[in-house]
């Protein structure tokens, strides 16, 4: 039989530079089924009927976490190419009104997908690094860190606090 | 792959342009050019009819640089990668006494220059006989003229690129005539020498490079081609601009000031030579006191100098 | 009967017995004498356009050609005798612009670079402080290099980045530096950018646009490119 083939999209919610991502997580925490709705609408506008009918066959929100604003969407390849030219145009999902998607990955598989993932947040974490000035901030982010390559001693693991 | 570029972010009064720069390094933009518009660089009399004298000549504002500290561009530090900025000017090209006045040394300052004409015949100007570097359109409208193919490829051969603003399309008022006017500009071009940027007038308006791909798709381009419409025809546009500056693009001659640190190494062999025809000199008399053996070619080579300089 | 003269190559007499017997014979006089029969014989025979050609042929003793012959075309490397230009695989053969390896060191050379130095001074009426008039620059694209310390600042080939010496020879392709390292290189033009200082200016030359002869680059009309890329 003719292989399946799906395309896996890693998406980032950007908000603007200065808003606050606390009040963006606790306020307006985001569902999958909001995320789904929002990328079917815009889906039926840039591509009509054809557009939308062919994403609600073949279109999942795979993961989503809310604090990193990162979203994974399947959806076979063939349709891929309608939510591919959409997604620029996206303004709003669900509540979250002033937003726009940035594509950081697009993966055969969710392997390769959650890999890059792992990858992606480990040099965001870096980049944290050199912005925050705080240093208790700092502190708890250098030991996150640390956990992440793991190069923390294993006896200091108990007596750590756990990352908020 | 070359580096991802945003060749126009707008820089507005009012809005902040460090923090559009902000949102660039945070999409993975290396090289973006803030463009300086300005609509027209000379001055209309009562009669409509353009002249340019002294006192009203229209001012031209340097060229912008944004200072960024290394926090600022902290994401592509961790990349290796850092962010070049170039600075662009554009106007709009109503009159062909505009473009003596684009000769001048105040617009001619700038890294990028780019013309939006406004008629076939400007249009025409622009693709063949001037040097510029970028011809926009005002793309959310609808193009007041025809684009044909014999300006556009001799366009092409000379370097000139042409450009696609992607900000005009979010607005669902003109997103179909951007999309047309887009389709219009890729049958004319077929995909070469096709640049899209943001146009961004508030960070909001930004996309990431793959986005922006993406759009090039949606606009008739191939998947290759659409990439390059970010990368590489955006390198290629910024080299000829350069040529701008170089003698018939086959020479360019600065003065030694302005070579960076990095750049040093390309002269040493020459100051070497130079260092010690110098040392020479200084120890010609010191020579000719004390009998100090030099080897053959010494005495020839002090023998040539004063015969020949 | 006379005997046959020397110069009637064309005719013979009639044997002495005929001629004994012409009045018995009937013989017409001009048949008699042969030169008279000859001359009445062209005369009947040939148009008297042509007479005169043949009777001054005749008389001159020369060959008039009836048919046009023509002459067999000699070879070519026969034809011209005397000084003629070599082929290029003769110029090869001759190999004027080999030079000993033992003689390319850069200390010899040392001197052509200062020579050179001179030599642009003069020509471009340098001045450290001040930037270079336009027409020097434009006078920079028709320069002698042979001397120059050459640079490669930038190159297609990795391995040819960094590579400087004085330019021995120049080729419509290719420039022929050495090192300090007394090492005989060939550069391509086309694949690099060069860059040289000259009394505080510092010049870079994109080679890909200067790949022609010497000779030829002093005629040569230089249009601006598109692209000063690799």
């Amino acid at each position: 039989m003719v292989r399946f083939k799906n395309r896996y999209f890693v998406l980032e919610i950007v908000h603007p530079l200065h808003a606050s991502t606390h009040r963006s997580v606790q306020e307006q925490k985001l569902t999958s089924q909001e995320v789904y709705h929002s990328l079917k609408e815009e889906v039926h506008k840039s591509h009509g009927d054809y557009g939308s009918a062919a994403f609600s066959i073949s279109c999942n929100v795979k993961y989503l976490n809310p604090y990193t604003n990162t979203i994974f969407v399947r959806i076979r390849r063939g349709p891929h190419r309608f939510l591919a030219t959409t997604l620029p145009f996206i303004k709003k999902i669900g509540k979250q009104d002033n937003i726009f998607l940035n594509t950081l990955y697009v993966g055969a598989t969710v392997r390769n997908c959650h890999k890059f993932l792992r990858n992606h947040n480990r040099q965001q974490l870096a980049v944290l690094l050199k912005k925050i000035t705080h240093p208790e901030e700092r502190k708890k982010l250098q030991t996150s860190l640390l956990r992440a390559c793991v190069l923390e001693n294993v006896e200091t693991w108990n007596t750590q606090t756990p990352m908020q | 792959m070359a580096a991802f570029s945003d060749l126009n972010i707008l820089h507005m009064e009012n809005v902040s342009t460090k923090e559009k720069l902000l949102m660039a390094i945070k999409l993975g933009y290396e090289v973006v050019a803030i463009n300086n518009y300005v609509e027209n660089v000379l001055v209309k009399d009562d009669k409509g009819k353009s002249k340019k004298e002294p006192s009203k000549v229209v001012e031209i504002p340097a060229p912008v640089k944004v200072h960024l500290t290394e926090r600022d561009i902290g994401d592509l530090k961790v990349k290796g990668a850092s962010l070049k900025q170039l600075s662009r000017f554009t106007t709009v090209l109503s009159d062909p006494g505009q473009w003596r006045r684009m000769q001048e040394d105040d617009i001619q300052a700038y890294d990028l220059l780019a013309v939006q004409p406004t008629t076939e015949k400007l249009f025409h100007m622009a693709c063949t006989a001037i040097e510029i570097d970028i011809i926009t359109f005002n793309i959310g409208d609808k193009l007041t003229y025809y684009l044909k193919p014999a300006p556009v490829s001799k366009a092409i051969e000379r370097g000139v690129h042409f450009e696609i603003v992607y900000s005009e399309g979010f607005h669902s008022s003109s997103r179909r005539t951007f999309i047309a006017n887009a389709l219009r500009i890729m049958h004319v071009t077929h995909g070469k020498n096709v640049i899209i940027s943001s146009g961004a007038r508030e960070a909001m308006d930004v996309r990431g490079p793959y986005d922006v791909a993406n759009l090039g798709l949606l606009i008739g381009l191939q998947e290759p081609q659409s990439k390059d419409a970010i990368s590489t025809n955006s390198r290629a546009c910024v080299l000829h601009a350069n040529t701008r500056h170089s003698v018939k693009s086959v020479i360019s001659v600065r003065s030694s000031s302005e070579l960076k640190a990095e750049d040093q190494w390309t002269v040493e062999a020459c100051r070497k030579e130079a260092s010690e025809e110098s040392g020479d000199d200084s120890s010609e008399s010191a020579a000719e006191e004390a009998d100090s053996s030099f080897d053959a070619a010494r005495p020839e080579s002090k023998r040539r100098r004063m015969d020949g300089v | 009967m006379s005997t046959p003269t020397q110069d009637s190559a064309v005719y013979s007499e009639l044997p002495a017995g005929v001629k004994r017997q012409a009045t018995q014979l009937k013989l017409a006089d001009d048949v008699r004498d042969g030169s008279a029969y000859l001359s009445s014989f062209l005369r009947r025979h040939v148009a008297p356009r042509n007479l005169a050609t043949a009777a001054a042929a005749n008389d001159a003793h020369q060959v008039v050609l009836l048919d046009t012959v023509v002459p067999k075309k000699r070879p070519s490397s026969l034809q011209k005798k005397g000084r003629r230009q070599l082929n290029a695989r003769e110029r090869r053969g001759v190999d004027c612009f080999a030079a000993s390896t033992a003689r390319q060191t850069y200390r010899t050379h040392v001197p052509l670079h200062t020579l050179w130095r001179g030599y642009m001074r003069s020509l471009l009426q340098l001045e450290p402080s001040r930037a270079l008039a336009a027409d020097a620059q434009h006078r920079l694209l028709k320069a002698d290099y042979h001397g120059c310390v050459l640079t490669v600042a930038r190159s297609r080939c990795p391995s040819l980045v960094g590579v400087a010496g004085i330019v021995l020879q120049e080729t419509r392709c290719t420039w022929r530096l050495v090192t300090r390292e007394d090492r005989l290189v060939t550069v391509p033009k086309a694949t690099c950018v060069f860059t040289f200082e000259l009394e505080g200016h510092v010049v870079t030359l994109y080679g890909k646009h200067f790949v022609h002869r010497p000779a030829d680059r002093c005629s040569k009309k230089f249009k601006s490119k598109a692209t000063i890329d690799l």
